[in-house]
C-alpha cells in the first residue's frame, strides 16, 4: 500500500469521529495508525467520563503527589498494569460528566457511598493529573472545587468555567474564586471565562476586572445566576467601553445545570443596569449579547444594528 | 446571477500543465483560476507539475473539469460537506479504481491543495474501512501488524469501552 502523509490520514479517520468502534478497529491495525487514532479517539470523552472503564485509566495514571491525596481514604485503586499511552495526553475538554462518573461509581473506589470530602479528593488529583498530562487540553470545568488546589498556569488552557452551587458556603465561595483568580493572573491563553451562580463582590470583581484589562485574547465572559450590585455594573461597564477584544457577552439569569440547587435572578441594581447599558452603547466589539432572565429594559439596539441581542 | 463560480478566465481561456514525466494537458483556465496551487504553475508556457504523474494529473484533471461549475466552499461549508458522508455517483465510479490510484489522487490532492477531491479521496478509503475488523482492514491494504500479541491485548483491554460507544 502507499503511504499517506499523516494530515491525510487524519482526514480518513476524522470521518469516523462519533464512531468509536470504527476508530478502535483502525488503531489496532497498527502502531502507525494508532498514533493518528487515539488523539481523535480519546479528544472529548464527555459522557464516556461516566464510564468506570476510563475513570479505571485515569486512576492509573495519577502520578505519586497525585495519589497521595487519596492516602487518607483508604480508597482501592485498580490493579491493572499502567495504561501503554498516556491516554488522558489527548483529552481536550474536561467536562461535567467527569464529576457524575465519580458521583456515581462508589464501587469503583471499594466504597458504599461517595462522601464530598472524598468526591473533592478524587476530583483535585484527578484535575490536577489532566492539567499535568493534557498537552491538549483547552477547556476545564470546576464545580465546587477549591480553586487554590490546582494551576492552570503554564497550560493550554483557553476556557475555565466556575459553578458555585448555592448550597456553598459563603467562605469557601471567596477562598475558591481567590484561588481561581490567582490562576487567571498567570494565564495568558485564556479566550472564554464563566461564572455560575458565583457571588463575586466589589472587591473581586475589581481584581478580576484587572486581570481582563491585561488580556489581549479573552473574547468572551459568562456570568450566569448570580447578583451583580451597582458598583460592579459600573466596572464591568467602563471595562465594555474601554476593552476591544470582548465579541461574547452572556449577562443571563438563570443556566440549565442540574443540581445547582436554586437559580438566582440576577439581581443588576438599577444604576449598576443603568452603567452597562451605556457600556453596552458605546462597545464597539460584541456581536453576541446574551440578557435572558434578567428583566432589564436594555435600549442598545438602535445603536448596534449588528449585535445579536437575546433577552 | 453570480452562483459562487465566477472566474476571470472566459471558457474558451486555456493554459498548459505539464504532468513530471512530461506529458501536456490543455486545460479550461478556469479550472486553474478555481484552485491556487494548478493557479501558481499558470506562469508561462507549459508549466511543469512537479511530484504528479501524467496519469494521475489527468484523472485529477477530469475530476476538476467535471466539478467546474460546482458553487465554491466557504469555510462553514467545508465542515457539512466534510460531515455528509454520501458520495455522489459520478464520484463514486470516478473513484473505482485501482487502490494504488485511489491513493495517489489523494496525495496529488494533497499536494495541489483540491480540497474537495482530498477530501472525497478521504470518504472513499473510510467506506472501504467502514464495519471491517483490524484484521480484515490489514488484508484490505496490505498492512502488516507490528503489535506484539501481549501489547495488542493490552491496548485492546484499555480501549474495550470503545465498543460501546
Amino acid at each position: 500500500m502507499l503511504s499517506l502523509p499523516t494530515e491525510c490520514y487524519c482526514m480518513i479517520f476524522n470521518n469516523f469521529r462519533n464512531n468509536y468502534k470504527e476508530l478502535l478497529a483502525c488503531a489496532l491495525v497498527n502502531r502507525h495508525w494508532c498514533g493518528i487514532v487515539m488523539p481523535i479517539m480519546w479528544s472529548e470523552p464527555k459522557r464516556k467520563f461516566r464510564d468506570e472503564r476510563l475513570i479505571k485509566i485515569f486512576l492509573l495514571t495519577l502520578n505519586i503527589e497525585e495519589q497521595t491525596l487519596l492516602i487518607p481514604y483508604k480508597m482501592n485503586f485498580p490493579t491493572q498494569p499502567k495504561p501503554l499511552l498516556e491516554y488522558t495526553n489527548f483529552i481536550t475538554s474536561i467536562t461535567r460528566d467527569l464529576y457524575d462518573g465519580i458521583s456515581f461509581l462508589p464501587n469503583l473506589f471499594g466504597k458504599h457511598e461517595v462522601t464530598a470530602d472524598f468526591r473533592d479528593a478524587i476530583l483535585i488529583s484527578l484535575i490536577k493529573m489532566f492539567l499535568r498530562t493534557g498537552k491538549s487540553l483547552k477547556s476545564l470545568y470546576l464545580e465546587d472545587i477549591d480553586c487554590n488546589h490546582i494551576n492552570i498556569k503554564d497550560t493550554t488552557i483557553t476556557s475555565v468555567e466556575l459553578v458555585l452551587p448555592q448550597t456553598v458556603s459563603d467562605g469557601f465561595k471567596r477562598k475558591t474564586l481567590d484561588g481561581l483568580i490567582d490562576n487567571l493572573k498567570e494565564t495568558s491563553t485564556l479566550t472564554t471565562l464563566s461564572f455560575v451562580s458565583v457571588r463575586i463582590g466589589i472587591k473581586r470583581m475589581k481584581k478580576l476586572i484587572k486581570i481582563f484589562y491585561n488580556s489581549i485574547v479573552l473574547n468572551s465572559l459568562g456570568v450566569y445566576s448570580f447578583p451583580l450590585g451597582n458598583r460592579s455594573g459600573k466596572l464591568l461597564a467602563t471595562f465594555l467601553i474601554k476593552n476591544t477584544t470582548l465579541t461574547s457577552l452572556h449577562l443571563t439569569g438563570k443556566k440549565s445545570i442540574n443540581s445547582i440547587g436554586l437559580r438566582l435572578a440576577n439581581s443588576l441594581g438599577s444604576v449598576g443596569g443603568k452603567a452597562i447599558e451605556e457600556g453596552l452603547c458605546q462597545n464597539i466589539t460584541l456581536t453576541q449579547l446574551n440578557l435572558l432572565s434578567n428583566n432589564i429594559d436594555f435600549n442598545i439596539r438602535p445603536n448596534r444594528p449588528n449585535l445579536e441581542i437575546l433577552v | 446571477m453570480d452562483n459562487g463560480t465566477s472566474n476571470s478566465a472566459s471558457e474558451n481561456e486555456t493554459i498548459t500543465l505539464k504532468s513530471c514525466d512530461g506529458i501536456e494537458f490543455h486545460i479550461d483556465a478556469r479550472i486553474a483560476n478555481r484552485y491556487t496551487l494548478l493557479n501558481n504553475w499558470n506562469g508561462g508556457e507549459s508549466a511543469c507539475i512537479p511530484n504528479v504523474n501524467g496519469k494521475v494529473l489527468e484523472k485529477v484533471l477530469e475530476w476538476c473539469e467535471h466539478h467546474i461549475n460546482d458553487p465554491q466552499l466557504n469555510c462553514g461549508d467545508d465542515d457539512s460537506r466534510r460531515r455528509n458522508t454520501i458520495i455522489e455517483e459520478w464520484d463514486e465510479n470516478f473513484l473505482s479504481c485501482d487502490q494504488d490510484m485511489l491513493f495517489e489522487i489523494i496525495l496529488a490532492a494533497n499536494y495541489l491543495e483540491i480540497k474537495p477531491l482530498l477530501d472525497l479521496g478521504c470518504k472513499t478509503v473510510a467506506n472501504m474501512m467502514k464495519s471491517k475488523s483490524p484484521e480484515e482492514i490489514r488484508s484490505a491494504f496490505n498492512i502488516d501488524n507490528d503489535y506484539t500479541p501481549e501489547e495488542e491485548e493490552q491496548f485492546r483491554k484499555e480501549n474495550e469501552w470503545a465498543e460501546d460507544y
